[in-house]
């Protein structure tokens, strides 16, 4: 075979495969059979949520569900969550089928915040979204909410989570467990904390007494007081530090006292009595009394005010009033067992300071935009806003003094600069804020540095919605649930700094229940789900009749475009 | 001289559109943004009254219609009451009495160190064209120009604050340090300026280099500068004398132009150094949907680039005699 031919039937052969293999591609997607699509929502800027949601969005194509990813900003994002609210909307109509969220510190302390999610109650404007339902599982909230005795409540509560995992209103994917990095010789940090505060309280310098640690946030304090400005920074800085509230929460989320030594329950649940700690002073030396309590919830009841805990105020609370200076008595409208995290956490202010000032005036006032005096362990005594805060220990402290002596509370956006500064030793500790979990290998390698995790009962959950044809059936959502990679989002998207969420209340609660969980990842139990909510396999199956047929024609096109270039080729070549 | 007068006073008459223009926009742009102040504050909380919403609302006049809000901004704009913040719920005018302060003093020191940098750098540059100096000079202003300031601050940090240990991470001043005029307190305001400075001059210089050098070649193959040499003039006086005030228009152009591309720097350089400037409040401000905040910031930058134009303009006329204002 002379050269020349062999040339020409190699460009040949090439030009038929490579026209093949254009047409193949094509085919494959006219292949594509599923049963049903939907979206899942996800705020921008959130890159773990973004990971975790295309991780399921792979798995549930091996069920034969299609899912799409739509990323929005905040604000579209609290938008389509109230139009699916309000207007039953689904994603196509700009509401959502599905979102993907992590709840916050203090969604699930107490077992009756189950509620918050999934109560009928709590459907638009609450955060009950996607239209959930079932009577027997508002009824028994409803029950255990007025009852006193734990043991009943706990064997409510676990009918209700047994509910909640037949019913599966949302996908629970993930607990987060976010690293604070630090210096080394910073003692005294606890793994779990309560929501209220970062217990500052019982921080030290290992190598020293007293001593300064400067605690790095990425944020700014809007302002002073918690109850005003909701932002994370300033309760992280001043809440629990410097302002105090009757109650707070202890490593297992059980309600403690703070500056309520102690309190009785009545045996309808209405009347809340309090005895307060002896020897409480306000920072300015003057003395705590009951009527600092009563000057407070004034405000709080007083919409006037505008802080955001008047509604929960208002539905829970009747009446109050001080038996004496160091008895406060609070009668409630409704039995409620998580009035404690509602109501009775709440930061009380210095009657000295605000009896006079009107209540429209409070959230300009110097204690909220300049500097506050508490009760607590700290002294706030400088604020340059957007640099830092600065506290000083409070000698007096009626439990004693912190082991510190100044602490700072720094503004530094950015984690990189952070982490420098850290390495540094300009500062002590990185908040949880940064997200450093992708940093640990490099914090492991520097003796100077370490880490501890802190548990964060806040758990990432996929919340449906039921006015979705598909989603609406239990056992879709059951087959979904099952086929949420649980492990693989914790080793990859968490770098491993997390929990595989099972549950729909911390395994660390005391209303856990271990047989009231769902299914973890298991892609065949979720294909019998999908079975059992009427969807057959055999529907996703190539058709058997013409097996080739949908790859023959791109094929057979392939090759006769093939053919032409080749004879083009042929016919170019034999030219002399 | 009087028709200077004239010249500025009908520069500023005419801004005033171009002011309200812009503030029409910012207005309507950031109440069409998703979400609202309320949104975004109380978001986290599912729990919020409806009754508790709109007493909010009316609280910060947001019942209003969107054009009776802007007529009430604009009246108290121009009795000079910039409002309150609705996050941090104190006086705007408070807080960009902080901001504003370092986020100038950042700008235009950013800028002189770009000047003095630049402008000699271009000269040589031109001057020596194609020799080692001029390559070298060309290959470092596009290294500056295409490096993200957020990188070469971070690796200017990790070198000489990290490692070298010999300037501070991040701030304006060391935290919890007096704040007085101590030539102590001047030196650690000086050593936290060094970095930032740095990074925020060195994108904006090594634009001008390529300027600087580029209008000089054109001016100095001019036949002018040909004359001149031929009359036997010395090389520093061509170059210096004759050559650069000409090359210097198109300079003092974008200099000027670009203190608003600087204020944008500046939001980045501000966020890697923690610096506690405008850049990064306006931001958050977005973020919180602080409407007055914003209104107030962005109003401040337009009169700024405004202001620097109508300098710039005036520059003109004393680089080059030929430009009269009238």
């Amino acid at each position: 075979m002379s050269q020349k031919k062999l040339t020409l039937i190699t460009i040949l052969m090439i030009s038929i495969i490579l026209t093949s293999m254009l047409a193949v591609p094509i085919a494959g997607a006219e292949d594509e059979k599923y049963f049903f699509e939907f979206s899942i929502l996800v705020i921008s800027g959130f890159e773990s949520h973004r990971m975790m949601a295309e991780m399921i969005q792979n798995e549930l194509g091996q069920i034969g569900i299609k899912a799409s990813i739509e990323q929005v900003g905040f604000g579209v994002f609290m938008d389509r969550l109230n139009k699916a609210g309000s207007d039953q909307a689904l994603a196509v109509d700009d509401g959502f089928d599905t979102w993907l969220v992590q709840f916050g510190d203090s969604g699930e302390l107490d077992p009756d915040n189950m509620g918050t999610l999934f109560h009928s109650k709590n459907q638009h404007p609450g955060w009950n979204k996607g239209a959930f339902y079932n009577g027997q599982f508002d009824a028994i909230l409803d029950e255990a909410a007025v009852l006193s005795d734990m043991e009943d409540r706990k064997t409510l509560y676990s009918d209700a989570l047994h509910i909640l995992a037949e019913e599966v209103p949302s996908a629970t994917i993930a607990y987060l467990k976010d690293p604070w990095v630090m210096r080394s010789d910073v003692e005294g940090f606890d793994t779990v904390l309560g929501c209220y505060g970062l217990g500052a309280y019982t921080w030290s310098l290992s190598d020293q007494e007293g001593g300064t640690v400067q605690y790095a946030q990425p944020g700014s304090l809007p302002s002073l007081n918690p109850t005003f400005a909701g932002a994370g920074t300033t309760l992280r800085a001043v809440g629990h530090t410097v302002w105090e509230a009757l109650m707070d929460s202890d490593s297992n989320f059980n309600p403690v006292g703070e500056l309520a030594e102690s309190w009785t329950v009545s045996d309808d649940g209405l009347v809340w009595t309090f005895t307060l700690h002896d020897g409480v002073l306000w920072h300015d030396n003057e003395p705590f009394t009951t009527q600092d309590i009563i000057t407070t919830f004034d405000a709080i009841m007083d919409i006037d005010t505008a802080m955001s805990s008047y509604y929960d105020f208002d539905e829970l609370v009747d009446s109050y009033r001080a038996i004496d200076d160091k008895t406060f008595e609070v009668i409630l409208k409704i039995p409620s067992a998580a009035a404690w995290s509602k109501i009775f956490t709440q930061e009380i202010w210095p009657d000295h300071i605000m009896a006079d000032v009107p209540h429209m005036d409070w959230k300009s006032h110097p204690l909220n935009t300049q500097l506050c005096i508490g009760t607590g362990p700290f002294k706030m005594v400088e604020w340059q806003p957007e640099e830092y805060v600065k506290l000083e220990v409070n000698t007096e402290y009626y439990r004693g003094r912190a082991p510190l002596d100044t602490l700072y509370f720094v503004n530094i956006p950015d984690a990189a600069t952070a982490m420098a500064a850290l390495e540094k030793g300009d500062v002590h500790v990185l908040d949880t804020y940064y997200s450093l979990g992708n940093e640990v290998p490099q914090i492991e390698a520097n003796e100077d540095l370490k880490y501890v995790l802190r548990i964060n009962p806040g758990a990432v959950h996929l919340m449906f919605n039921l006015n979705h044809p598909m989603l609406g059936n239990k056992y879709v959502r059951k087959a979904i649930s099952a086929t949420i990679p649980r492990a693989d989002i914790v080793a990859n998207t968490l770098a491993g700094l997390g929990d595989e969420c099972t549950s729909f209340i911390h395994p660390l609660t005391w209303a856990y229940d271990s047989t009231a969980n769902v299914p973890s990842y298991d892609l065949e139990q979720a294909k019998a789900y999908m079975e059992l909510a009427g969807f057959k396999y055999e529907y996703l199956e190539p058709e058997p009749t013409i097996p080739v047929s949908s790859n023959l024609l791109p094929a057979v096109g392939g090759a006769v475009i093939g053919l032409i270039i080749g004879a083009l080729a042929i016919s170019f070549l034999k030219k002399p | 001289m009087g028709g200077l007068r004239n010249y500025i006073i009908r520069r500023v008459i005419s801004s005033i559109p171009t002011l309200i223009g812009i503030s029409i926009l910012t207005f309507t742009i950031i109440h069409l943004a998703p979400g609202g102040p309320l949104k975004f504050s109380l978001a986290l909380r599912g729990d919020i009254s409806p009754e508790y919403l709109l007493e909010m609302e009316k609280r910060l006049g947001l019942d209003k219609p969107i054009w009776e809000q802007y007529l009430i901004w604009l009246k108290n704009i121009i009795t000079g009451d910039l409002g309150t913040s609705y996050i941090k719920e104190v006086p705007i005018i408070d807080l960009l009495q902080i901001y504003a302060g370092n986020t100038l003093k950042l700008m235009f020191s950013a800028q002189i160190l770009a000047v003095l940098i630049a402008v000699p750098l271009g000269i040589i540059s031109a001057v020596k064209q194609d020799t080692l100096i001029d390559n070298t000079a060309r290959f470092a202003s596009l290294f500056g120009v295409s490096m993200p300031s957020f990188w070469t601050g971070l690796m200017l940090m990790f070198l000489f604050s990290v490692k070298l240990d010999l300037l501070p991470v991040f701030g304006a001043r060391t935290i919890g340090a007096v704040y007085d005029y101590s030539m102590a307190a001047i030196l650690d305001e000086f050593m936290h300026m060094i970095l930032p400075v740095t990074v925020l001059g060195l994108s904006s210089a090594a634009l001008i280099t390529r300027l600087v050098r580029s209008s000089m070649l054109e001016v100095l193959n001019q036949d002018y500068i040909t004359t001149a040499r031929a009359k036997g003039l010395k090389e520093n006086i061509v170059v210096y004398k004759h050559a650069l005030r000409n090359a210097l228009l198109p300079v003092v152009t974008v200099v000027g132009m670009s203190m608003g591309f600087l204020l944008a720097g500046a939001t980045v350089t501000e966020t890697v150094f923690a610096w506690p400037g405008m850049g990064r409040f306006v931001v958050q401000s977005t973020f919180n949907r602080d409407y007055p905040a914003i209104m107030a910031v962005t109003m401040m930058v337009a009169l700024m680039v405004v202001v620097t134009n109508l300098i710039t303009d005036l520059t003109y006329g004393f680089l080059d005699p030929r430009i009269r204002f009238e």
